[in-house]
């Protein structure tokens, strides 16, 4: 049956976990997802909340189930719609349905004829479930659309509101009062720590929610144990306090979080105007659409301008920051904006197609990256919380029994440091310094496709560079030329009129008039034919010495009947500002020019920019040199990504320079919109990481320094519950933004 | 078609070919080319010596 088969193949689907909010909890869902029989691969992020599961078997329904019983849950969208159906073909629509990518749960009703599909919002959208339903004799009519759930940030924001309004009532020194208040803020606005740590135990692990449900219960339990018998102390302020500082910081955090994830998304959606005057969702456009632009709107979907002229900034693109002129016909893309004049734009690419869809896709797979050093931040983390809840019994203890505290101070300290310790820093010490670098890295129109290349960047001691399109602008042209026999040239340019290569077509071009050609062979290095019935062989020296009489002296030369009767010279103009980049890369790297070109245009560029020179090589050689220099240290190569696709994958990192708009067809694990960026990129790099390594260390640092006060190190001076709680939501704030000083 | 450096049997469809003396060659893979390219003279005198070791 179709659908069993659809069932095996290999599917990748990227889902929104919700509820994740520690770097524990990122290791319990992966756990859950990894469980489920049919999953090949899933990584968690827990920074932009994402998970990426490769399915080999399994539906999408069984992951979101796993995820679901694990205690955490899935954002999935809702559609409701109508559709014709029997009874009996009702079931064969569910599976149809549940077969489709991107859908998790369907149900129909045949006697309604509703159909509800739960579906996942990162992969598809209701109406490519409505396509696709369509091309298997479906019609579906959608009825309504709504997101099953809120974003975490609201939800964050209304228990935080609670906390706030009433916490501060809970230091009138009346202790029923204080009761009274404290319920809603340690149980409405502190229940999410509770059911996460509920979820985390279930799981048999350990997260912060654990730490912070621990110590607001043991502070408000112990206050109802003392206002009914001891009398000895009541703490249902520093109860209620430590909730809404933590939730402060975790709202905080969620605001960051959401705001960074959101800042290219939201250019996946915007109002566009059809010529007709109708106003659509861009992402309901399709390829033939004409759009009309005004000055200060965002350019919907990529296109060919079809009437008007203005100015588009296309730094998204580019990295330009100065906005380009564009006027009929210059192409444009969707997401750069339209400073001034007025476009009429005729679109050519739409929906996922478009450029700013494929760099919204590299970014997410780039996201799901984990760096080595992660490694140890997770394994601090697995240990972190039992470690502290041992530290705050031992703590208990010492004070109670060995430095004769009262039992209420005891308490107290013990709760402090349960609340101190935050194990959130480390879970984000990656992901948001990774998150913010890719999109600093995006402002300057370099998109990075592999997040590893990023920490890899900083170990490259070799960067590789290929001249054609990446050092020169590719357009060859024969700058001046020699004829010994009469007509060589004309031969020659009749000769090359077959051949597709940038030195062919230059020397095609030196003449209109086309003689017959037979037998036209291309090898490395040059073409021969028999034109008008005399051999005629175009190449390098190298092939034309060991073929034909009499010695070349051009970077290409022509043979007639096996004798040398032209020469050609070549250029390639180099590409602006180039010059200065290689001067400044110099200083740092061995920088090694790669190119299949063996004229002596070559030598000249190479000795001109002061940098070794490998010509006259085949994609297999530069792969070859780039494995060999890799024995060396770390390599980058610099390239055309489709025609040194095989070297980019050799390389560490593989760095292509965009000559077009498909980033999917582009090899590599960075796309840079010309060699002038590579500076940038190998900066931005080592800040990003950087980054990383000081989160971790500040975190593992803050946590080391506020522990042992809230445990009494300082005595007489305390720290009461509510402030070490403050220092631990500043701890993963403090992460968080300092991910953004980058 | 036979490749003068390993005597494998190529098609004249092979990508790696080259001229020498007015004459095409066409080889089984690039190391037989690149053998070929370095000393054609002791391949068309002494006949294929098999497939050339490193690269």
């Amino acid at each position: 049956m179709g659908t069993d088969q659809s069932l095996r193949l290999k599917k990748e689907e990227e889902l929104k976990i919700l509820g994740m909010h520690c770097a524990t909890c990122e290791v319990t869902v992966t756990k859950a997802i990894s469980g489920v029989k049919g999953v090949q691969d899933a990584k968690v992020n827990l920074a932009s909340g994402n998970a990426r599961v490769i399915l080999q078997g399994a539906r999408l329904k069984e992951v979101v189930d796993a995820v679901r019983r694990a205690g955490y849950d899935v954002a999935l969208q809702k559609f409701t719609g109508r559709v014709r159906v029997s009874e009996e073909e009702s079931h064969r629509l569910v599976d149809i349905l549940e077969g489709i990518e991107g859908v998790v749960y369907a149900r129909v009703n045949p006697t309604s004829g509703l159909v509800i599909v739960e579906y996942n919002p990162v992969t598809t959208s209701s109406e490519k479930i409505q396509q696709e339903l369509e091309r298997r004799g479906y019609r579906i009519e959608i009825k309504e659309e709504k997101l099953s759930r809120s974003s975490d940030f609201k939800d964050l924001a209304l228990r935080l509101l609670v906390g706030a309004v009433i916490s501060p009532l809970t230091l009138i020194n009346i202790p029923l009062l204080q009761l009274i208040l404290s319920i809603p803020v340690v149980f409405f606005a502190g229940m999410r720590f509770h059911t996460g740590a509920y979820r985390a135990l279930r799981n048999r692990t350990t997260n912060m929610d654990v730490l912070v449900s621990f110590s607001s219960l043991t502070a408000w339990i112990y206050s109802v144990i003392s206002l009914l018998f001891l009398h000895s102390g009541y703490f249902f302020d520093s109860a209620s306090l430590l909730v809404t500082f933590i939730l402060a910081g975790k709202t905080l955090e969620a605001y960051i979080k959401e705001r960074t994830s959101s800042e290219v998304v939201s250019l996946q959606s915007v109002k566009a105007t059809k010529a007709n005057g109708e106003v659509v969702d861009s992402r309901k456009l399709k390829v033939g659409d004409v759009v009309l632009v005004r000055a200060g709107e965002v350019i919907p979907a990529d296109g060919v301008v079809d009437e008007g002229e203005g100015y588009v900034n296309e730094s998204i693109y580019t990295g330009e920051p100065l906005p380009v002129k564009k006027v009929k016909g210059d192409p444009v893309i969707g997401g750069s904006t339209l400073t001034s004049g007025f476009l009429k734009v005729y679109l050519t690419r739409a929906g996922e197609r478009t450029y700013i869809s494929q760099v919204i896709e590299a970014l997410r797979e780039a996201e799901a990256v984990r760096i080595p050093i992660q490694g140890l931040a997770d394994r601090i983390s697995a240990v972190f919380v039992p470690t502290i809840i041992g530290i705050a019994l031992i703590s208990f203890a010492l004070w109670l029994y060995a430095m004769h505290e009262t039992l209420t101070f005891s308490v107290l300290i013990a709760v402090a440091v349960l609340a101190s310790a935050c194990p959130c820093g480390f879970g984000l010490a990656t992901p948001m310094a990774v998150m913010v670098g890719i999109r600093k890295l995006l402002r300057k129109g370099i998109v990075v496709k592999n997040g590893e290349s990023l920490e890899k960047l900083g170990k490259v001691k070799t960067l590789v560079l290929d001249k054609t399109g990446t050092i020169t602008r590719g357009e060859i042209v024969v700058e001046r030329f020699q004829e010994y026999i009469q007509g060589a040239v004309e031969l020659a340019s009749s000769l090359e009129k077959l051949s597709g290569h940038p030195v062919g077509k230059a020397i095609a071009s030196l003449s209109s008039s086309s003689h017959r050609v037979e037998g036209f062979t291309e090898m490395d290095g040059g073409v021969y034919g028999k034109v008008d019935g005399q051999d005629v062989l175009v190449g390098r020296p190298d092939l034309v010495k060991k073929n034909c009489e009499g010695e070349p002296r051009g970077d290409v030369s022509v043979c007639v009947n096996w004798k040398v009767g032209g020469d050609f010279w070549l250029n390639d103009q180099m590409r602006e500002g180039v010059r200065e980049v290689v001067e400044e890369l110099r200083t740092r790297f061995r920088v090694i020019i790669a190119t299949g070109d063996s004229s002596m245009y070559a030598d000249r560029i190479a000795s001109e920019l002061g940098v070794e020179l490998r010509k006259g090589l085949t994609p297999e050689d530069k792969v070859e040199l780039v494995r060999q220099l890799r024995e060396e240290g770390g390599v980058a190569f610099v390239g055309d990504g489709i025609n040194d696709a095989q070297a980019l994958k050799e390389a560490d990192v593989g760095i292509a320079v965009a000559t077009g708009t498909d980033i999917a067809k582009y090899a590599g694990d960075v796309v840079i919109p010309s060699l002038t960026a590579l500076p940038f990129l190998l900066r931005q790099s080592h800040r990003t990481v950087r980054k990383i390594k000081e989160n971790i260390a500040w975190a593992l640092t803050y946590n080391a320094v506020l522990v042992p006060i809230a445990a009494g190190m300082l005595y007489p001076l305390v720290l009461p519950p509510e402030y070490a709680a403050l220092g631990m939501a500043m701890n993963s704030v403090s992460v968080a933004l300092w991910s953004f000083v980058q | 078609m036979m490749d003068p450096v390993c005597g494998m049997e190529v098609k004249e469809t092979s990508t790696y070919r080259t001229m020498y003396k007015g004459k095409m060659y066409y080889f089984c893979s690039p190391h037989c080319k690149t053998a070929f390219e370095k000393d054609p003279e002791s391949y068309l005198k002494g006949g294929p010596r098999g497939m050339p070791h490193g690269h």
